[in-house]
Formats: structure tokens, sequence, C-alpha cells
């Protein structure tokens, strides 16, 4: 016992020299941003990061990137305090949870860090980086099941998880969409099931969904592994119910086309995102925004963007510069998308 | 012949053959599209690994061990093979899957070395290869997934294909029990391991080599899960390093509805298979019920606890009634 | 000093040997301790800055947090799985209560009530049938208390009670640089560590682990002492559920993913034994802040996080290992007596 006393002053007398010997903060002037996505082994978060990266070391700004380990907040969380302790200048976030990043997103604003959420928004950051508008999305995704169906029909959506902020936002604009427009009257929303972002589950649920409703015409999956997962299995077992929704070319290239269960599909440039998301921490901490709605400013690619109001309905609680539109692939230009991303 | 009938009721299998009857009974009514050739063969062909890999468990669990590292390293192996077969080393599907079960079978024999010559506890042991395996699996993959064009197209064609209406998955399943089945009723083997799980004292007197039993049952175990790894990647067409997360849970599940004892010495092939359908029927059951999914989870949990609540009601009543006969 | 006595009742070894050898594990855990911490200052000149780090350690005692009493599980000779499900259940029955009626305080009420509900089901349960080994009940009420959060919360998450200053205080809070928290921690860690080593109550769990039937021989009530201990188990859990959403604010089905396998790891870096009967809580206690700050070190450089995971694994393994071969050596070179 009187050993382990003995170390434990010995530790602790460690600890005041180790605390005392230790400067301030670094003063080289560098700047560092550090982009933290939802969760490590998701390709579309990687090529997200590794536009964030690009962007940021074009602007000679040292770039880290953080994957948690679980696609949780608490993972998250865990990953931005380190940042916050490591001083870094920027913080661009894809928000796990709606909420319950808010404070650790304050504490870092208090430490004079400028921080920005993409992909999915939450509370406790200056301004969302939003891919493209919910109500964009969500029109050509109702689209896609209208045409599909030839205009009257039975369709079904394959989301991920059930906790999935984005998507929800997605799913909940489509029903507005939907209601609002007589156009859509002839379409019957059968069911919204979750696969989890997991392939087995994901596939079990289309499995479901085929055999529960055998006058199914389109599954609408606005997930990258859901409309991966729905696509295969439909090919596999030969249905003709078409699969909608939005995918990545690299992953979806063959089974995008004509003849083939996903005649188009949407998405917009994970790259590109990543990039505007370094180009508007960099505008924060040069001071060419103060994230106001109203405000515009140029980005370091050369673009100006507008901040436009947030929309708390859909799920956005900050105010937003919208990067682009969905953009469509199909059998056309599918090959060439594959290459990119 | 009364009696034969009557010992054949009173078996924990036919108790379980019941109630997945009874789901399969509920199911049908709820839903005509269930038992259709289509469906049952798209819920096999889902399960199949699960399926299979609770017959590797049930070894390990009848030498009273534990391996909860089987999700992680179908995800490794599934992954090294499909990174080989991108940068074009693999070029043909028995090589796939001849190397996926060559990764598993190491990971399987470096998680039974530590437990039978480094006299780590199973479950300490596997959670720490858990992570170690999960891990790698990352960072050989860099993160990355192996898209379908990636794949061989052999390899994807035999995946993803049946014979005589059946998919081969399902086909290799088969093999794996039936093969599991011989191994523990007739030979040797199969004895010593039933022995050394119920009393590992006795086992060890009687000269039987403990550990090279735990090494073989270890390797066997992670072999089968890089078969998994294998038939995963194949059937989905992609090999993804998240895949099989938590999977180790279901395949606990199947073992222990299936009436396997967590002590050692007690557990059936057939009690296994049934468990494992049991699951299997559950997670379809729900959504084609047209149940809200997010009961699925509380229904799970309860049959679990049902199953082994009314295994120990059982084996107690069992145990009264040959008492009373006894006393009479 | 006599932290090893109740060992001395049930161990045939002198206890002067035993004693040394309890000891040293703990050194050698100390040192490694040492060892991580000046990693972490070596790699990070911000680490031992105490606002930030007293921020690393918070987010990794409401796991260390249900290490103490996975502690007594394993005391035991038992595992309680349905920890991190627990926490889920509480923590979001908190948020439900709190929505529902506007108080924090009720709220906070309802998390330890559940807690303790759901600890007092497994030990229920564990007493009814007592042939199951409590590894499998958990795995049943593990995956039943998630799915019943999954299905009150659904694709929602509850918040609020971040607005709440005294309830955002109980993790936020700070006494100086020191948040209530960590010493809210170190004195129920005091409490945990009384409980095992110097009372009747420890004495007994001791006795259980190391042989159940002899101990039910010698009169202790195996099955109240179960009870107990799988209460205060889930006890815990709403105590952490109640950190967990002063923490975060906001409560999601995927709350407490992993805290079982976590809390698990780090006592058995302490030094507890799966199979029941052996170890201490200091020993635990340290290895509690050897995977936590060890964690927190390597994100300060960023490593990635899988890769974190394959160090802790592998540090698992051969510490466990070390472990062993230390108590083989000993056995081999130790005189007959």
């Amino acid at each position: 016992m009187k050993k382990i006393l003995a170390l434990l002053l010995a530790l602790v007398l460690v600890l005041t020299l180790a605390a005392c010997g230790n400067g301030g903060p670094d003063d080289d002037g560098d700047l560092t941003f550090a982009i933290v996505t939802k969760s490590a082994g998701n390709p579309f978060m990687e090529r997200m990061a590794s536009g964030f990266e690009a962007a940021s070391e074009r602007m000679g700004i040292s770039a880290v990137v953080q994957h948690p380990s679980l696609i949780t907040a608490e993972a998250q969380i865990e990953v931005i305090n380190a940042l916050i302790a490591q001083e870094v200048d920027g913080i661009a976030v894809a928000a796990n949870d709606a909420e319950a990043l808010a404070t650790v997103l304050q504490s870092a604003r208090d430490a004079g860090i400028a921080v920005v959420t993409l992909d999915s928004d939450t509370a406790g950051s200056q301004m969302f980086v939003n891919q493209a508008g919910v109500r964009e999305v969500a029109q050509v995704l109702v689209d896609s099941v209208y045409d599909m169906t030839g205009g009257s029909g039975q369709f079904a959506v394959l989301s991920a998880t059930a906790l999935a902020t984005n998507q929800n936002a997605w799913i909940a604009a489509m029903g507005e969409i939907i209601d609002e427009d007589t156009r859509y009257a002839g379409l019957e929303w059968v069911a919204t099931v979750f696969g989890d972002d997991e392939w087995q589950a994901s596939t079990d649920e289309t499995s479901s969904l085929l055999a529960s409703f055998p006058d199914l015409e389109v599954i609408v999956a606005p997930t990258t592994v859901g409309i991966l997962a729905a696509a295969q299995y439909v090919q596999l077992v030969g249905s003709d119910v078409l699969v909608a929704g939005l995918g990545l070319p690299s992953e979806m290239v063959d089974v995008v086309g004509p003849d083939l269960p996903t005649p188009y599909m949407y998405l917009w440039n994970p790259v590109e995102l990543g990039e505007v998301a370094a180009y508007a921490l960099y505008a924060f901490v040069n001071g060419d925004t103060t994230g106001a709605a109203g405000e515009s400013f140029v980005s370091q690619g050369g673009v100006t963007f507008n901040v436009i109001p947030a929309a708390p309905d859909l799920g956005i609680v900050n105010t937003q510069i919208i990067v682009g539109l969905p953009f469509r692939f199909d059998g056309d230009n599918i090959e060439e998308w594959a290459e990119v991303f | 012949m009364k009696a034969h009938l009557r010992k054949l009721v009173s078996r924990r299998e036919f108790s379980l053959l019941l109630v997945l009857v009874a789901v399969g009974a509920i199911v049908q009514w709820q839903n005509p599209a269930f038992l259709t050739m289509g469906q049952i063969d798209s819920i096999l062909r889902n399960y199949s690994f699960m399926i299979m890999l609770a017959t590797g468990m049930l070894m390990v669990l009848l030498l009273g061990g534990i391996d909860i590292s089987v999700g992680s390293t179908l995800a490794l192996s599934g992954m090294a093979s499909a990174l080989l077969m991108r940068d074009g080393i693999i070029t043909s599907g028995l090589t796939a899957y001849l190397f996926s079960v060559a990764v598993g079978a190491v990971c399987g024999l470096l998680v039974g070395l530590v437990i039978a010559k480094g006299k780590v506890l199973p479950i300490i042991a596997s959670l720490g290869f858990m992570y170690v395996f999960r891990g790698m699996t990352f960072f050989i993959s860099d993160n990355q997934w192996v898209g379908t064009r990636f794949l061989v197209p052999e390899y994807l064609d035999f995946s993803r294909g049946s014979t005589l209406g059946i998919s081969n998955l399902v086909w290799i399943v088969l093999a794996v029990y039936i093969l599991v089945f011989i191994v523990l009723r007739w030979t040797k083997l199969g004895r010593q391991i039933y022995a050394v799980g119920s009393n590992p004292e006795a086992a060890l007197v009687s000269g039987i080599r403990i550990d090279r039993i735990k090494l073989i049952v270890y390797t066997f175990n992670g072999a089968l899960a890089g078969l998994a790894g294998a038939m995963f990647v194949g059937s989905f067409a992609s090999a993804m390093n998240n895949s099989a997360m938590g999977m180790e849970l279901d395949i606990i599940a199947a073992c222990v509805i299936g009436g396997v004892s967590l002590g050692g010495g007690q557990g059936s092939v057939p009690g296994v298979l049934l468990g494992g359908l049991l699951i299997a029927v559950l997670a379809r059951s729900l959504s084609l019920m047209g149940i809200d999914q997010f009961w699925q989870q509380a229904l799970l949990g309860s049959v679990i606890l049902l199953a082994v609540i009314s295994n120990v009601i059982m084996t107690r009543h069992a145990a009264r009634r040959s008492l009373e006969r006894r006393e009479i | 000093m006599s932290e090893v006595r109740p060992k001395r009742i049930l161990d045939a070894t002198p206890p002067g040997d035993l004693k040394t050898r309890v000891m040293r594990w703990e050194f050698l855990l100390l040192a490694l301790l040492l060892g991580v911490i000046v990693l972490g200052v070596n790699l990070h000149h911000n680490f031992l800055a105490p606002n930030h780090l007293f921020n690393g350690i918070s987010v990794f005692l409401v796991r260390g947090l249900i290490a103490l009493s996975m502690a007594y599980c394993l005391l035991l000779g038992e595992i309680d799985l349905s920890v991190g499900a627990i926490v889920v259940l509480a923590a979001t029955l908190l948020g439900v209560v709190f929505n529902a009626t506007g108080s924090a305080l009720l709220g906070l009420l309802t998390a330890l009530a559940v807690g303790l509900l759901c600890g007092a089901l497994n030990g229920l349960i564990l007493v009814k049938f007592r042939e199951l080994p409590a590894m499998i009940v958990t795995l049943g009420t593990m995956i039943l208390f998630r799915g019943l959060s999954e299905r009150i919360l659904g694709p929602a998450n509850i918040g609020g009670m971040r607005e709440v200053t005294w309830f955002a205080n109980l993790y936020h809070g700070r006494l100086g640089p020191v948040p209530y928290f960590v010493i809210f921690f170190f004195v129920l860690a005091g409490i945990f560590w009384f409980v095992m080593h110097k009372t009747t109550f420890g004495r007994h769990m001791f006795a259980i682990g190391a042989n159940r039937t002899a101990a039910e021989y010698a009169g202790i009530n195996v099955g109240k002492t179960r009870l107990i201990v799988f209460s205060i188990s889930g006890l815990i859990c709403g105590i952490s559920a109640v950190f967990f959403s002063s923490w975060v604010g906001s409560v999601r089905s995927d709350v407490g993913l992993g805290y079982e396998i976590e809390a698990i790891a780090m006592c058995v870096l302490g030094g507890m034994s799966t199979a029941g009967g052996k170890g201490t809580l200091p020993g635990v206690l340290i290895a509690v802040f050897i995977i936590g700050l060890l964690r927190y070190a390597l994100s300060l450089v960023n490593v990635n996080p899988e890769t974190v995971r394959i160090i802790l694994g592998a540090l698992l393994i051969t510490v466990v290992t070390m472990q062993n071969v230390r108590r083989f050596v000993r056995k081999k070179t130790a005189p007959a007596n």
C-alpha cells in the first residue's frame, strides 16, 4: 500500500511538472481544417472527405479527416472534443443527430473554431452546406416514381436507418409534394421500410416488399446502400419492379441503364460537397461571411454562394448555402461518372 | 411404440419445431406470399451465413468456450479475397473461396492459440480479436468498398446462382450441417468434444488432448467464418468493411434458442438448425405481416428469454418425473 | 494494507505470496498508465491541458461508471451483457417523462428507477431459474431492452434536456477545472471499493465467485447476492443514462452501443477474472484510465478509430496473456507448499 501511495505521489508530480512545462496554443499561423464524417466505411463519406481534403490543401490549409468508429453522435462528440483540444481552426461535420452535437459544437465556437455542417444539419453549427435543397431532392424522387410507374401505381420507400435526419427530411418532403399536387393522385405509397444502411437488412426488406405487395411497381431508396441492395436483389430474382433513388455511380454502374433494375438515379457530387464545406470554413475564418441569411460570398473555388434562411420544418436549423441540384445518372453517362465518384 | 413417441415429443427439438411451424402458420395466414419457393429460398439465402456459422459456434460452445470474433473474421476474410480479386491476383471463383476459407482458418487458429496455449478465457480472447480483425478489415481496405465490377464473374455467378431450384449457398450450408452432424455423432473427435465440454477434468484424466481439440474446433470455426465471408461478398456482390457487425449475437442466440448450453457439453445439430431457422423466419415475418419494424428486436429478445426459461422448466419437470417414477 | 483480505480466507496460498502477486499486477497497471500518460504528453502538447483533459476524461467515465458494477458481476463469475441496453432504455424513458411533464427531476428519477427495475428483472430471472448463466439471460434482456427503446423512439430522437441548466450541469458543471461528474465518479468508486473489499457482502461475492457450491454450503445466500449485484448493475446503468442525457442532451435508440464490451474490457485489463472470485477494484479503476487516456491520446493525433480498435484489442490480448504467463511461471518456480 505504501508503495502504491508513493507511486501515486510520483504520478501526481509528473502530472504537475508536465502541466507546467506546457506552453500556450500553436502560434505558427498555419490553418488546420477538420472534417468529421458520419462513420467509417461509407463510400459517399469517403468521397466527401477527399474533396474536403483536396480543397483545403489547394488553399494551403492542412486537413484532418476523421471517420468515427460508430454511426452515433457519441462517437462524433469524442472526435470533436479531441479536435478542439488540438486547436484546429475549422470543423465541418456531417451530423449523426439533430441535437446531440449542439453543446460540443458550441464549445468549439467558444474556442474560436469555425463550424459548418454538411450532408446533415445539427444545432450548434454556423451554417449548413446543403448538398441540394430538400424540396428539390424530394421532387426528383417523386418525379422518378411518377415516371417509372407511368403516372399511377404502387411504390414503397426503402430508407437508411430510421434515425437518419436527412433521409427522414426527404421522405417527409416527398409526402408533402404528393399531397399538394393532384398530378400525383394516382400514386399509392404502400410502405416505408428501413434497411439500416446494411446489406443484409436492406435485402431482407426488399424481399418482404416484393412478397407483400405483388402489384408494387417502384421501390425508391434515397440511400446509397439501400438502392444498391434493392437493385441487386430485384435483378437476382428477376422481378420487374424498378428501383429509383439516390446512389453512387461507381457502385451502381452495373445496375443502371435501360432494361436494368434502375433506369436512372440521382445524386450530387460528394467531392464537390466536401470542397464547398472547406471553402465555407475559409470564408468564416477569413471574415468573408458571418453566416447571416442574405449575405453572399465568393468561394476560393470562384463560385458565389448566397446564404439563405434556415428551414426548420425540413430539419435545417441553420442558415444554408446550396451546393447544386441533384444530378441525373443514366445508361449514357454512368460509366463516365463511375470513374469520378 | 408409445414410449418411443413420448420420448420424441418430450425432446426439445420437437417443441422448437412446433414453435417454428406455429410461427410459419401465423405468417402464412397473414400473408400468403410467405410459403412460396422464392420467399423461402430468399430467407434461407439471406440468413445462410448466420445459420451455417451456428454449427461452428455449436462446437465451440460444446467445449464450454465462446467465440464472438466470427463476425469480424467473416468481414476480414471476405474483404481480403475481394481485394485480391480487385487487384487481379485471384482470377477464379474457387480460389476466391479457398483463399477466404484459409484466411478465416488462420484467424480461428490465432483465437484458438491464445485460448488453448495462452490460457486466456474464450470471451476475452475473442473479444480482443473481434476488435483486431474488424480494425484490420478497415485497414487493408483503406476504408473503401470493393464493388461488383471488381469481382470475378464466375465467383459471382456461383454465389448468386442456384442448382435444382435451390441457391448454391443453401446447398453449402446443407453440406456443412451434414458434415458437422456426422463429426459430432459418429467420430472420435465428436465424442471427445462432448467429453471435454461436459467434464474437462475427467477428459484430461482419460488422456484427451484438450488443447489440440480446442485448436481444431476454433480453427474450424474460423474456417467456416471465412467460408461465410466468401459467401457474403459473393451473395451481395460487394465487399464492405462493416459487414456482419453484430452477427455473432444472432449466431449465439440461434444456439441458445436451439438448446445449446453455454456451460458446455450440451447441444445438438438439429436444435441449432431449428434455432437458426426460427431467428431467420422471425426477422422476416414482421415485415411480411406488415407489423412495424421497430418491434423486431423486442420480439427477438422475448423469444430468447422464453426459450431458455421454458427449457429450464422442461428440464426440471423431466427431472421431477423421473424421480417420481423411481420412487414408485 | 488489507485490500486482499477476503481472498485470504478462500485461497490456500500463503497471504504474503498472494498479496505480492496482486500488488504486482496493480503496479504493472500503474506503470502502464504512466506509460500512456508519457505517450500522451509526447504526442500532443495539449494532452495535459486541464480543460481539454477533463473533457476527455468525462467522456470515457460515462462508460467507466459501468465498469465499476461490471466488476461486481465478474467477481461473481457472471457477465451482464444488458448494460448498454439498460442505459438506452433508461435514457429513453428519461426523455419521454421529461417531454411529458417538463420536469428534469422526474426524468432523472425515472431513469434511476428504470435502471434499477431492469437490473432487478435480470436478477429475479437469475434467482428463479438459478440453472441459467447470466450471460444467456442478459443476452435476451439486452436485445429486449434495446428493442423496447427502438419501439418507443422509432425514427425520432428525444431532446431538450439541455435547456434545464441544473440538469446540464450534472455533466458539464465544474468545480475549478474539475467536472462535478469526475468527482462523483471517484466518490462512487470509493464506495464500490469499500463494499467490495471491506464488507461482509464483498466477502460473500468473492466466496461465490471462487466456488459457488462451497459458498452455498457455507450458508451464503447466493440468490440474494445475485439479485443485489444485478440490481446494482442496473442502477449504475440508470446513473450512466442520466449523465449521458445531461452530456448529449438528446436520446436515440443507438445510445450505449457496445458499452458492455468496453466495460468488460476495462475490468479484464484491470485484473478481474471472468471466471469469478479474482480481482480488485483499484485495478479496474486504473484500467479505466489506461483505456480511456490511451484513446484520448491517440485521438489527439487523429489516429484512425479503426487503428485504435486494433491497438486496444491487441493490448487486451497481450496483457491478459502476460498475466497468465506470469501466473504460470510463478507456479513453476514457486516451491511446493
